[in-house]
């Protein structure tokens, strides 16, 4: 419920500036505030909320490789 | 363009002494690696976070009328700019995550387990949001009022775990690992000082940019010390063993306080201004990222923007960090790598790009 | 502006229509003639003092007629001139606007010009002690509605040429005047220069009350707390002159505005001045003591009876809990029934005549809180923690101040009802950060913190001596100057 909420929000949120920045000759805003209102609606989204990236999930990816060495080859830190 | 509200140098001192104290005293994670070696980490956090704030501190004197994003464009260009601090961004909202679930996790863990975490975050992130709509003097002058009730409770608290002491939390020194020293500064200094190029997007916004450094190399100093008592104090009163297995150390700690033989378990008063301590550190994160995001992506009209980075904020969070073994596990091995870049390697450039650019400067005269 | 004729009757039937269907419009005819074309005196008879009028100023006015020789006009003129201070009108709306301010005009036939006197005649009150601001020590003087009488009292108290007063007039059909006071080597000119021109700005059709301007000029118009004081004292609005602040007086209100005020002149009344400095900083302490107490007593019970058993000593624990048996609410539950009835028993006994007043809250309050407890609505501890919060808030000397607490109570409550300390922390974080960021014209609303450092706030907020308060001046006369960007701005955040 909660989640809806937050994603009906988020959407209305987006479009109703969309429109007010439009309105008022700022353009680019209008279309930065619409793609942020979307991606932040995107994490509450049914079904595609769970795929939709995180920083962690971005950083795991990136440097658990590096990690790996560096905690358990270089420094054989297991904790 | 809007002038915005200036704050003085103390301000900014005080504002990085709350934004660090606030946060880190929780946790020790560095005192559960090095236990009675712990020192070494806070000694290797004090070099590193001035050695740090210097470099950032020297780089805004250069150029007093730019702030640190106008900086970076002029330095680096452009377009290289903008993706270092996209960068820095990225590290900022995985910073302003960590630091609302790491509270959220607290409270549902100790004090409030039938709470959903969410709410506890949405009612976070709706209160930092705020403090970044209000603005840096309104933050600054509210971390004024709040840290001397915040310092009189820890002075009082330490001053009744005394007669607590069990153990000697010195002796004997140098018995930890080269690993976990290593890994336990690493995790101080990210969790603290690494985050003082946040601070660096604040400094034009000082009246008088020369007494910067000064009085916030105090503040520094003055955060390590604090961090150093509590420490010591933790390790005497709880023991090396349970240091090492509590989740939260300095709460066990106080939850020891007594007053007399009739008041008890006053900890969660101390939690409380723990709590607003931790919120101005989120607020100053987010009002960092609000304003260095405006930047890279070139908005003009920023005040719809803070509420939607807000909620950016509240739901990056709630999809982030949901394990708490995992939480902690992030924060010990990958957090410390991903703090590199924006948090050291960044600054480091500005100063080698400053330093290029003066011995151009000086010899084309 | 409709300029007049020459011709007497001509002004007189244009008045006669404008004032048509008001019997307090009276003209008197002066001379012989019946035709009202000599000249003619016209006044609203309950504003002006008519006894006088008839007997000193129209009948000499006759008397100079019937003894000097030359034209009329002339004699009528020298006449009203040995009588006082007489202001030329050039217009109709000038007319009525002097007959509204209790002034008789003379209208002479072949003058394009009318002439106005001021005669007072309607009954004011006299000078009475203080209804709200009482004190044991000090003045006991107040304002009344009477401006004039109110700059009296004031200029009796500063007799420096420093003092300054501009005067206005709001309000489109009251015509109400409004007095800024001030001394000018002491007020910061950007503040006074702010106000003044939002003094200018203000569109009423009516001011009854110095409340509309009060909520016309101030920065923050949906914040709970007062962005200026008002008070009912001269001596206080002396004080606030000699230390740089501008005072806004009203006709028709015995309240005077200060501005711009501060949070902590809010909780300072005047008697501290009266009294030896450590009962006055004892006295100042326990005000900060019971702001807290009024602000987060019940909430901070709510939290520790619902949350955090853990703090409440064993002993107490169990007398709390046999209090709370059988009862059917949950503490929040309680706290609001107890908290709404507190405030209607506040509002009722404040409605009731005096002579009922006292006697019938006093019984109220017992029979509520006891026969709310006899039939298990609320515990006993619940009572007392709702009467001391009562009690604390009484303890604020300033008003609105007490309101904007008692107000922002109920959000507190329900923030911890749910989320115990967490919701109380994060409460009190919003209210200290909304209470920083007030300004007003620019200047602080918690000033001095956030603009000095901790030393020069606690000798700002803490009485010192009066023998050192002279040298403190001196010394913050340096730092009270907002030479930093910082002490004064006036600025957006977001744009």
């Amino acid at each position: 419920m909660f989640n809806i909420a937050i994603f009906v929000g988020s959407l209305c949120y987006g479009v109703v500036y969309f429109v007010l920045l439009r309105k008022r000759g700022k353009l680019s805003d209008a279309v930065i505030m619409l793609l942020l209102c979307g991606f932040i609606a995107g994490y509450n989204a049914p079904y595609i909320g769970k795929r939709w990236p995180t920083v962690e999930k971005l950083y795991n990816g990136l440097y658990t490789p590096l990690s790996r060495y560096i905690f358990s080859h270089l420094l054989s830190f297991n904790k | 363009m809007i002038v915005k509200e200036k704050i003085t140098h103390l301000q900014l001192g005080f504002l990085l002494f709350g934004f660090i104290a606030g946060f880190e005293s929780m946790f020790l994670t560095e005192s559960k690696l090095m236990k009675q070696d712990v020192w070494i980490a806070n000694l290797f956090n004090t070099a590193a976070g001035l050695a740090l704030f210097w470099i950032i501190s020297f780089v805004q004197r250069q150029f007093p009328n730019l702030n640190l994003t106008e900086i970076c464009d002029k330095l680096l260009g452009r377009w290289f700019s903008k993706v270092l601090l996209c960068v820095y961004l990225l590290n900022n909202l995985e910073t302003i995550s960590g630091g609302f679930r790491a509270v959220s996790m607290f409270y549902t863990t100790v004090i409030l387990p039938n709470t959903s975490s969410d709410y506890l975050i949405f009612l976070y992130a709706a209160c930092s949001t705020y403090a970044v709509y209000i603005g840096l003097g309104t933050l600054a002058r509210t971390n004024l009022v709040i840290l001397p009730f915040f310092l009189l409770g820890f002075l009082v608290t330490c001053l009744f775990i005394i007669p607590e002491i069990q153990t000697n939390p010195f002796l004997p020194q140098l018995k930890s690992s080269l690993p976990n020293r290593l890994v336990g500064s690493m995790h101080l200094f990210t969790f603290t000082f690494s985050q003082v190029i946040t601070f660096g997007f604040l400094m034009s916004r000082v009246e008088n940019m020369k007494k910067i450094f000064p009085s916030c190399a105090i503040a520094i100093l003055m955060t390590n010390i604090y961090l150093i008592m509590i420490s010591y104090l933790t390790l005497s009163s709880l023991g090396f063993n349970y240091v090492q297995t509590s989740t939260y150390p300095f709460f066990s700690t106080i939850q020891m306080v007594k007053f007399g033989e009739y008041l008890e378990r006053i900890e969660v008063l101390l939690v409380g201004l723990w709590t607003v301590l931790t919120l101005v550190y989120v607020a100053v994160m987010q009002y960092v990222f609000t304003l260095v995001a405006g930047h890279v992506f070139g908005i003009s009209k920023m005040k719809p923007f803070v509420v939607a980075m807000g909620l950016l904020c509240f739901v990056h969070t709630s999809k982030s960090y949901i394990r708490t073994a995992d939480h902690f596990t992030y924060g010990i091995k990958i957090y410390p790598l991903s703090s590199l870049l924006p948090c050291i390697a960044f600054p480091v450039l500005l100063l080698v790009m400053t330093l290029i650019k003066r011995r151009r400067e000086v010899k084309s005269l | 502006m409709e300029s007049l004729h020459a011709s007497a009757s001509a002004n007189l039937q244009e008045l006669k229509r404008l004032y048509t269907g008001n019997e307090l419009f009276t003209i008197h005819n002066i001379g012989k003639s019946d035709a009202y074309d000599e000249a003619v005196v016209i006044y609203l008879n309950s504003l002006v003092d008519e006894k006088r009028l008839n007997q000193f100023i129209i009948r000499k006015m006759n008397m100079d007629l019937r003894e000097h020789s030359g034209p009329a006009g002339e004699v009528l003129l020298n006449s009203l001139h040995t009588l006082g201070e007489v202001t030329i009108l050039e217009g109709i709306e000038e007319i009525i606007n002097h007959i509204a301010d209790a002034n008789f005009v003379l209208i002479i036939n072949g003058h394009v010009e009318a002439y106005a006197m001021k005669l007072p005649g309607f009954e004011t009150r006299a000078i009475e002690e203080p209804q709200v601001e009482l004190n044991i020590r000090g003045p006991r003087e107040a304002f009344t509605e009477d401006l004039q009488k109110n700059l009296g009292i004031v200029l009796r108290r500063i007799k420096s040429p420093q003092l300054k007063a501009k005067s206005y007039v709001i309000g489109k059909d009251s015509q109400t005047k409004v007095m800024l006071l001030y001394l000018a080597d002491r007020t910061d000119p950007q503040v006074l220069n702010e106000l003044r021109q939002r003094i200018d700005a203000i569109q009423l059709d009516v001011l009854s009350d110095s409340m509309q301007i009060e909520e016309w000029i101030q920065d923050s118009t949906f914040s709970p707390f007062p962005q200026l004081l008002n008070t009912e004292r001269p001596d206080r609005v002396v004080k606030a002159m000699s230390r740089g602040k501008i005072v806004i007086m009203t006709d028709g209100t015995p309240n005077a505005l200060i501005a711009p005020s501060t949070f902590f002149e809010m909780l300072h009344p005047s008697e501290d001045q009266f009294e030896r400095f450590y009962f006055a900083n004892f006295l100042r302490t326990i005000r900060l003591i019971t702001l807290i107490v009024s602000l987060i007593g019940p909430s901070f019970y709510i939290a520790l009876t619902t949350f955090h058993l853990e703090m409440i000593p064993t002993p107490l624990l169990m007398t709390f809990l046999s209090a709370k048996a059988g009862i059917p609410f949950p503490t929040f539950i309680e706290a609001l029934i107890m908290e709404v009835a507190f405030e209607v028993l506040r509002e009722a006994s404040m409605r009731l005549p005096r002579i009922m007043g006292q006697s019938v809250s006093i019984v109220g309050a017992l029979i509520i809180g006891e026969a709310a407890v006899q039939s298990g609505i609320v515990s006993r501890p619940m009572v007392i923690v709702v009467a001391m919060t009562g009690i604390a808030s009484f303890t604020i000397p300033y008003y609105s101040t007490a309101i904007a607490l008692r107000l922002l109570r109920f959000p507190l409550m329900f923030l911890t009802a749910f989320t115990g300390m967490f919701g109380l922390s994060i409460g009190m974080f919003i209210v200290i950060f909304h209470v920083c960021s007030l300004r007003f014209c620019g200047v602080l609303y918690l000033d001095p913190i956030g603009t000095e450092g901790y030393k020069h706030s606690i000798k700002k907020i803490f009485l010192p001596p009066v023998r050192y308060r002279a040298r403190l001046k001196r010394e913050r006369s340096e730092i009270d100057v907002p030479n930093r960007q910082s002490h004064y701005f006036h600025g957006k955040e977001w744009d």
